[in-house]
């Protein structure tokens, strides 16, 4: 495949391995500049351990990998400066408040006070957190605490954009406002890796797939080439049991359930 | 019945499971947990000896007074004394403890029990904890040496008095343990009411240290005055208040004394009456906390609401990012209960050793001669301003907890991150240092102003030559810890706290030298000295700091790991 602009991801045989626990099997994923990328698989397929590879949270065992051009081995901190990352568990400190976390953010990627605090207010109010800038985020809900961590994978204003499962646990609100900023931000250029277990999200929102089952990537591409690869009429959820298997989704005996 | 063992089944595989740990460990991780629970290993080694020596003792002392032996009386006392230490154990144990518990009471609803059930079960598994299990051989023992000493009618009573007070300490645990859950349930509340019982506690701590020290003085002049009396047991029943008679431990141990050594059979009765009477009354007052308790929901904060948007400061020279780790790191801190004991204990604490040592006897004078030079109480309060600090400064990547992996996925360098914690850190003793020069100020006698800042200088000196260790051991041997917790759960690694116990002495001894023996030569050299000494000091943990911080790179898998 050649393309126009170089890839915002690019992985060679990446792979991770606890012990004997092989959780990322050699994957080659190849995330085009300005895609929206919907990275499925079931539970345990390894989409947090990709991602956390990914944003310099374990160390691959092997393989390589670029982002936005720039291999994070040789310098991590000019791939941070360019991606925005809201990772499994939210990553934000307790004891301190919205904005602050925010100004944090702001603060350590080299912004301005005045743009930190535009930016904070302007992220704020979007997420509905504003009435709750004096609490810590001890005492957020886990809903705010999802929107504050996507407030602050935005604030930088990055170029590529780690979420997983960012809709879970969200308001239907605060879902439709995300999933229009995020919309609004691929078609500015910007670069979404995305994981969920909700597939029509995933059918709504990206144009390019990877499908992920044990460890191995079982498929990936454009969504209408995996559509037609599959054949005419199927739905993002036929097409995702076919990949990883039809077995996952029979019902295994459970007779005494029926009563 | 299996719904205790249910619960013996869940409290056993918890411990076993903390022990195991998950697969994602490097090797020095997996050693870093079986040396922290060598620990907890060598304390239940050694508690088997407490119960085996109560043991022993309850049988001798129920013999004695089935036999009505000479010591019969002293034996009765010690029981009573024992029996008094237990009940505070028993009272404060389950508050330091309770806050800790994993137990999840809403979660328990859930559970098809019925839930009286659950409250006697509750209740009845607290035979497990160490500071109940650790009294029941003993009081079963005394019933054994009372029918050594062949006394049926005392075995009788003192069997069924026995059965009464193990009641009342089991229920009385209890009944500590759901009231500290209850109350701990708002999470501010929990956490200032952590603060004042720990604070008040460590301060309370010196007291007795002060009353000896005027007791001694008092027996002193009455043997000069030739007024001194034998200590009796009598004088010791004389001298206890009359509330006393109230509590478990001395009804069970008059129930004792009338059943053998004065033979009122009808007045041990009533004694064991009393103590079952109690008994049911403090299970009943613990079933309706408990009842609450299981009520009372997860608990929601109180919400503060809008504020005016305040962000993190920028400090000069160091640059936005060293300012931001360093800003979040002290911030984050004193609004934890660790954070806030860390920085608010060292001043009033350092001011009442002061005043302890103040009241000397006279032929230690030289002791009380220690807080006429303030400078000297100001930097041994230094000292313990940097110990207060160990759990942030020993463990200072892990007890970041989640705001750890937001660092790690922010453009910071490991150095940058590094030099933030050292500085961060340094704030915290900073404001703990400026509180204890307050209360050392108000509590001793004066010295040149110039040797105060000397004392300052020596204690800043002493934390710049321990940041490059506490960083090593910080990345070395990180720990999961919650700093909302008073106990072990905010402790940093064992292994770190004893380096650090060596090392804040070994770093303190320069200092300490300039600070005690500089004044014999001038003042004005003192502080020369000790500038001259943090100087030195800092030149070299500099680099050694960037060693620090090449090594929390090679851990950061097992640092992100460990939150």
């Amino acid at each position: 495949m050649t393309l126009a602009h170089p890839p915002a991801l690019e992985t060679r045989g990446l792979r991770k391995a606890f012990g004997d626990l092989v959780a990322v099997d050699g994957i080659d994923l190849l995330v085009p500049a300005g895609s929206f990328y919907g990275f499925l698989g079931p539970n345990g397929a390894g989409k947090s351990t990709t991602i956390k590879c990914l944003t310099g949270l374990l160390a691959p065992t092997s393989g390589a990998f670029t982002i936005l051009g720039i291999d994070p081995q040789q310098d991590p901190v000019a791939v941070k400066r360019r991606v925005g990352v809201m990772p499994e568990d939210l990553a934000l400190f307790d004891r301190l408040t919205g904005p602050e976390t925010l100004s944090f953010v702001g603060q350590v990627h080299g912004l301005d006070t005045a743009t930190i605090r535009a930016r904070s207010e302007e992220l704020l109010s979007l997420m509905a957190l504003t009435g709750a800038s004096g609490d810590m985020v001890a005492d957020y809900s886990h809903g705010m605490r999802k929107k504050l961590a996507l407030a602050a994978a935005l604030l930088p204003a990055p170029r590529l954009l780690f979420l997983d499962e960012p809709f879970e646990g969200i308001d239907a609100v605060a879902s439709r406002q995300i999933k229009e900023l995020l919309s609004q931000f691929v078609r500015g250029g910007g670069t979404v890796f995305l994981t969920s277990h909700i597939l029509e999200i995933i059918e709504r929102l990206c144009n390019h797939i990877g499908v992920i089952q044990r460890g191995r990537l079982v498929a990936q591409g454009p969504m209408h080439q995996l559509r037609t690869g599959a054949g005419v009429g199927k739905t993002l959820e036929e097409i995702f049991l076919e990949l990883v298997g039809a077995e996952q989704a029979t019902t295994p005996g459970l007779d005494w359930l029926a009563g | 019945m299996h719904q205790l063992r249910a619960f013996a089944f869940l409290r056993w595989r918890l411990l076993l499971n903390g022990v195991r740990g998950s697969s994602r460990r490097d090797t020095v991780e997996q050693i870093s947990r079986i040396l922290a629970v060598l620990a907890p290993v060598a304390i239940v080694v050694f508690s088997l000896g407490s119960v085996l020596a109560l043991s022993v003792g309850g049988f001798l002392a129920g013999e004695a007074l089935a036999s009505n032996a000479p010591a019969s009386e002293v034996a009765a006392l010690v029981i009573r004394v024992v029996l008094a230490v237990q009940l505070i154990v028993v009272v404060f144990m389950p508050l330091g403890v309770g806050s800790q518990s994993g137990t999840k009471y809403a979660r328990l609803l859930l559970l098809p029990i019925h839930r009286r059930v659950l409250h006697l079960v509750e209740v009845a598994s607290g035979v497990a904890d160490p500071w109940i299990f650790v009294v029941l051989p003993g009081l079963g023992l005394v019933v054994v040496g009372l029918l050594a000493g062949g006394d049926v009618s005392a075995v009788v009573i003192m069997t069924v008095a026995g059965l009464g007070l193990a009641a009342v300490l089991l229920s009385l645990s209890a009944l500590v343990s759901f009231l500290a859950a209850w109350l701990m349930r708002d999470r501010r509340r929990a956490e200032w009411l952590t603060l004042l019982f720990v604070g008040s506690l460590s301060l309370a701590a010196l007291l007795p240290q002060a009353h000896s020290i005027n007791a001694a003085r008092e027996q002193r002049a009455a043997k000069a005055a030739g007024e001194t009396q034998p200590m009796t047991v009598a004088r010791v029943e004389a001298w206890l208040p009359g509330w006393t008679r109230v509590l478990p431990s001395e009804m069970y141990g008059r129930a004792l004394v009338a059943s053998t050594l004065t033979q009122q059979s009808g007045t041990a009765v009533a004694w064991t009456a009393a103590i079952w009477g109690q008994a049911v009354l403090v299970y009943l007052l613990s079933g309706v906390v408990h009842r609450r308790l299981l009520h009372a929901g997860d608990g929601q904060a109180r919400r503060r609401g809008v504020v005016r948007w305040r962000g993190l400061p920028c400090l000069p020279l160091v640059g936005s990012v060293v300012s931001a780790v360093a800003f979040a790191q002290s911030r984050t801190a004193v609004r934890s209960v660790r954070g806030r004991l860390a920085v608010l204990l060292p001043g009033p604490m350092t001011a009442l050793i002061a005043l302890v040592l103040n009241r000397a006897p006279e032929e230690a004078a030289w002791i009380a001669e220690i807080p006429r030079n303030g400078h000297l109480v100001f930097g041994a309060g230094l000292i313990f301003a940097i110990y207060a600090l160990q759990a942030f400064t020993m463990n200072q990547f892990a007890s970041d907890r989640a705001g750890l992996t937001l660092q790690w996925l922010l453009p910071i360098s490991a150095r940058a991150l590094v030099a933030g914690k050292a500085l961060g850190t340094f704030g915290l003793f900073c404001v703990g240092g400026t509180l204890t020069l307050i209360a050392t100020l108000l509590s001793t006698g004066g010295s040149a102003a110039i040797l105060w800042i000397a004392a300052a200088v020596g204690g800043a000196a002493t934390f710049v030559t321990l940041a490059p260790l506490a960083a090593v051991m910080s990345a070395l041997l990180p720990v999961r810890a919650d700093m909302s917790k008073t106990g072990s759960g905010g402790n940093p690694h064992g292994a770190a706290m004893l380096v650090s116990t060596v090392g804040v002495l070994v770093a303190a001894v320069p200092p300490g030298l300039i600070v005690l023996l500089g004044p014999r030569t001038s003042d004005a050299a003192t502080l020369a000295a000790a500038i001259v000494w943090l100087l030195l000091v800092a030149a070299v943990a500099w680099p050694l700091l960037l060693l620090g911080a090449r090594m929390t790179t090679a851990r950061r898998e097992n640092l992100y790991l460990t939150k």
